[in-house]
């Protein structure tokens, strides 16, 4: 079933977007229908096991709900923030094996047996991670909302290419909006952390 | 290339990079509801009934809201009280909520919300505001009268006669968009009734005071009953008041009715759907000059779709009225300006308050008279621009502050090599497939609210016991940096370190209304009250000094943590005079209340001092439009701005990166989808916000001219910013293409 395997990079997230559309058209139509009728909400609780911030978690939920609502409402970690629930703004960003990916869009059981990583898990102790310490020193912030997923994004972009020049930078967070515009900043945050990442500084 | 400032500091980047910040949907209460609100499928119509027993019944929910539920008033507003909080006889617009949803669950109360079933008969809907205002209209809002929710006047010298004086008459139309505020975080809001009676409200908004005075007018309740708790915000550009306000309001109803903390976050769709924009304009303009491009008159009307409710239309256009000719000098004004009701979308505040619009018109009619005239776009602004001295059209001598509009053009000319880039400008002919064109636009702006309203704000310093200290202002943290400019100002004025100070969590129930943090007036008003503040309580323990020190209290400075007498090689310990104040019996406490300057209007001939000082500002871009497919690339931008004192540089610059980002937003991508009164473009998908691939280069120069007309010396700096990209890009459109674009957001046509 295409909806247990939503695990989508931003990287193919648009074609595998387009391949999702039947999906969901059909899905509006349900919950349209099922928004009629006003009768409950479907739950299907299992027992979903993963590795969130390198700790195991098992939860008892609705295999279907998003991992933005899990993370945010079952387990706490509001870091992890709703902007447009849709895929398009980034605010939800979290890491599942090393991908960046938007956690509005995937379910929870599509995260079983898997390495999830949100804001809450970059800290290590009281040493924040170089990406962190470069947003702080650079500014690359004011209202702060876009910021864990700009960052999550950008750990995920440095995962892939340790060294971006600008361009790369720059398109590899195309799909995070930042309202304030801190754009400039967050480029050089990242040009910062990139570099002290490689023990150049 | 780094930008990296070792002066950077904010005391919320830590929690803001580890993701601990919380805002308004990051809080709970046990046993908490959830609001959902409902809309209807009318644009304009006239209720017959509300059905909402199915919604009532359905399961999980706990309470259905509708006007008739309200206890207090269901119709309020900052100027006029016509924005309805529940729709009651009528929809006046599709972002009208006609119930509220309480359940459970936020998925029950989604789920119910589709229950509520609305008959209503539709009533042809208004959605042009030139219609609107014709005589036979049909009236929007019948109590009103009318559909003209305000009109405002200059009347200055005699322009028939400045335009019989003219060699040119330039006449032009122009248009701008919608523009949706699209801050990152939507509207939420979380009450908690509590044990003592006191509502407690958590919102994303950023208004405190203006929140308190709708959920008391919605509840009936006293302004001492509601306590609203300053959060953090995702972001608001002028668009967390009236909406923001109302998402509190029928949040604090919901938990007032039913005894139980209640939340509402709003979806990206309830948001787009139900928020106030930016006016959209229509402006014609008219301009004589002579044949050497000496303005000698000016006349234009201006018309603001106000959409469904007043909101704060009259105060935006009232900017746009005083600034409708932009930084020159014209002695032949006559403006007309009108804000009409229609059945569109409401408009509101947003970052710029109505200059934004202005700009784009003036500054594009300064290209073309530079183009009729033959001369220079910057010999024509010099020609014009006002000076020290300057009358300006509402008859204000600028003599009270440093007049910087040359400073801040000289800057841009200078830093961006401007005339070379000019100078290199396709003008429509290039060999390669893009042109290449650079255009400035230039500006003033009147400092904080002017004659629009009370402008008073205060500040508290608390020293405590062990010599740390709690600071408050009545102004709110947007994102923008306003706490942490605060408690900049107190670290400068008592001497101390930053880390001794704490920002407190402000609350409408302890510290005195401060105004709304609107105008960029926060680091203006919020800033002096400070200073004030601050200079009290150097009185209070000054005394306390010249006892242990033993030398004269004029001789006492305050740095380093420590009181010293520099002559005398003598100090005593910040924290040790502290301990001795409280020792006896002397609270190291402090008020500081900053009054704005006086400021005069006359409403009958749109003649005053407007504005108690001014701020100056310039930029300029260079970009490249393909020849073929008309795609726009932008390559570098500048902007230099008057900033007064610049309490902290590298946030001050980051104000000017976010303002300029936002203005290419406004001058090239963002335009709202509203077809015969209903938003088709509902999120990110369909509204078009610029990300990191569409900004060019930016630099930013600040120009600090401490302004002498407030303590703190700052000038606000988060509009300036946002009110010049969109004209410096139709004028750089202009001199690579040829083509000259009237309306916004420029869209390249090959035709």
């Amino acid at each position: 079933m295409l909806l247990s395997q939503r695990v989508i990079p931003i990287k193919t997230f648009k074609i595998k977007y387009i391949l999702c559309i039947f999906e969901i058209v059909i899905l509006c139509k349900f919950n349209h229908k099922f928004l009629k009728t006003g009768k409950g909400i479907p739950s299907m609780k299992k027992t979903i096991n993963f590795k969130l911030n390198g700790k195991p978690v098992t939860l008892d939920a609705d295999g279907g709900r998003k991992l933005l609502w899990v993370l945010r409402t079952d387990l706490g970690l509001t870091g992890t923030k709703y902007g447009c629930g849709e895929s398009y703004c980034g605010a939800c960003t979290v890491i599942v094996n090393n991908d960046a990916v938007r956690s509005c869009q995937i379910s929870v059981q599509d995260v079983q047996d898997k390495d999830v990583i949100t804001i809450e898990g970059l800290i290590k102790g009281d040493k924040l991670h170089p990406l962190q310490k470069a947003f702080a020193e650079h500014d690359a912030l004011q209202c702060g909302y876009c910021t864990p997923g700009m960052i999550m994004s950008a750990y995920s972009l440095l995962k892939k290419n340790s060294s971006p020049s600008v361009r790369e930078i720059k398109a590899g967070l195309e799909d995070n909006l930042c309202r304030c515009g801190a754009y400039k900043r967050i480029i050089s945050a990242v040009q910062t952390a990139s570099a002290e990442m490689k023990g150049v500084n | 290339m780094s930008d990296k400032n070792p002066e950077a500091w904010r005391n919320d980047a830590y929690a803001k990079v580890t993701g601990k910040t919380k805002y308004t949907d990051d809080i709970k209460f046990p046993n908490m509801l959830h609001g959902v609100p409902v809309y209807s499928d009318f644009v304009h119509a006239k209720i017959i009934n509300i059905g909402i027993s199915a919604a009532s019944e359905a399961e999980g929910v706990v309470k259905v809201i509708t006007a008739k539920d309200v206890p207090g008033s269901n119709k309020f507003g900052q100027i006029l009280k016509d924005f309805q909080i529940f729709a009651e006889d009528k929809i006046y617009y599709n972002g009208d909520v006609t119930a509220f949803v309480v359940a459970e669950t936020r998925e029950h109360a989604i789920a119910a919300a589709g229950l509520v079933k609305v008959e209503a008969e539709e009533l042809p809907a208004i959605l042009d505001p030139e219609t609107a205002m014709k005589k036979n209209a049909l009236i929007i809002h019948e109590d009103y009268g009318t559909n003209i929710i305000n009109e405002h006047k200059v009347r200055r010298g005699d322009t028939e006669k400045g335009f019989s004086e003219s060699d040119i008459i330039l006449e032009e139309d122009f248009s701008t968009q919608y523009i949706e505020h699209a801050y990152m975080e939507p509207e939420t809001a979380v009450c908690n009734p509590r044990y003592d009676g006191v509502i407690e409200v958590y919102g994303s908004m950023q208004h405190p005071f203006s929140t308190r005075r709708f959920v008391c007018a919605l509840l009936g309740a006293k302004l001492s009953d509601i306590e609203i708790v300053g959060t953090p915000m995702g972001g608001g550009f002028g668009g967390k008041d009236d909406t923001a306000a109302i998402v509190c309001a029928r949040t604090a109803l919901a938990a007032k009715l039913t005894g139980r903390p209640v939340k509402t976050m709003y979806k990206r769709e309830w948001s787009v759907r139900e928020s106030y924009k930016r006016h959209p304009y229509k402006v014609h303009y008219k301009m004589g000059l002579t044949k050497d491009g000496y303005i000698k008159a000016v006349e234009c009307k201006i018309i603001a779709d106000g959409g469904a409710y007043c909101s704060v239309t009259p105060w935006v256009t009232w900017r746009s009225t005083v600034q409708c000719c932009g930084p020159y000098v014209v002695e032949n004004v006559h403006c007309d300006t009108y804000g009409v009701y229609t059945n569109n979308v409401v408009t509101g505040a947003m970052r710029g308050f109505g200059s934004p619009q202005m700009n784009f018109v003036i500054e594009s009619m300064m290209d073309i008279a530079a183009g009729k005239t033959g001369l220079h776009p910057v010999e024509i602004r010099r020609r014009n621009m006002v000076r020290q001295n300057s009358i300006t059209i509402t008859g204000q001598k600028l003599d009270n502050h440093k007049v910087a509009m040359e400073e801040v053009l000289d800057a841009v000319l200078k830093e961006f090599n401007y005339e070379d880039k000019y100078k290199k400008s396709s003008h429509g002919v290039t060999d390669t497939d893009e042109l290449y064109g650079a255009g400035f636009a230039m500006s003033y702006r009147g400092m904080s609210l002017g004659a629009e309203g009370v402008d008073f704000c205060s500040a508290v310093i608390n020293v405590q016991a062990d010599g740390s200290i709690l600071v408050e202002t009545g102004i709110h943290e947007n994102g923008q940096g306003s706490e942490s400019a605060m408690c900049i100002l107190t670290s400068e004025q008592l001497g101390v370190s930053l880390d001794k100070i704490r920002y407190r969590r402000p609350s409408t129930s302890v510290i005195p209304d401060g105004g709304t943090t609107v105008a960029s007036r926060g680091t203006v008003m919020g800033g002096s009250a400070i200073v004030l503040a601050a200079d009290k309580l150097r009185k209070l323990m000054t005394p306390f000094a010249v006892k242990k020190l033993g030398c004269d209290e004029d001789k006492i400075i305050f740095e380093n943590d420590m009181l010293s007498d520099p002559a005398k090689n003598k100090s005593v310990k910040f924290d040790e005079i502290i301990k001795e104040m409280y020792s006896s019996r002397t609270y190291p406490h402090a008020m500081g209340i900053f009054k704005a300057p006086v400021v005069t209007w006359d409403e009958e001939n749109g003649q005053g001092n407007a504005y108690f000082s001014w701020t100056y500002g310039c930029q300029a871009i260079e970009l490249t439009v393909n020849k073929t497919t008309g795609k726009v690339k932008l390559l570098n931008a500048i902007a230099a701005h008057d900033t007064g004192k610049s309490v902290n540089k590298v946030m001050t610059q980051g104000q000017f990166y976010g303002g300029m980002a936002m203005g290419i937003g406004y001058g090239l991508l963002e335009s709202l989808n509203q077809k015969d009164g209903i938003i088709k473009s509902l999120n990110f998908n369909t509204y078009r916000i610029p990300r990191s691939t569409d900004l060019p280069e930016m630099k930013a120069v600040i120009i600090e001219n401490v302004d002498p007309n407030s303590p703190s010396g700052a000038k606000g700096i988060g509009e300036p910013t946002n009110e010049l990209m969109a004209p410096a890009i139709a004028n750089a459109v202009f001199n690579a293409t040829g083509k000259r674009y009237f309306k916004l957001p420029v869209k390249i046509t090959n035709k």
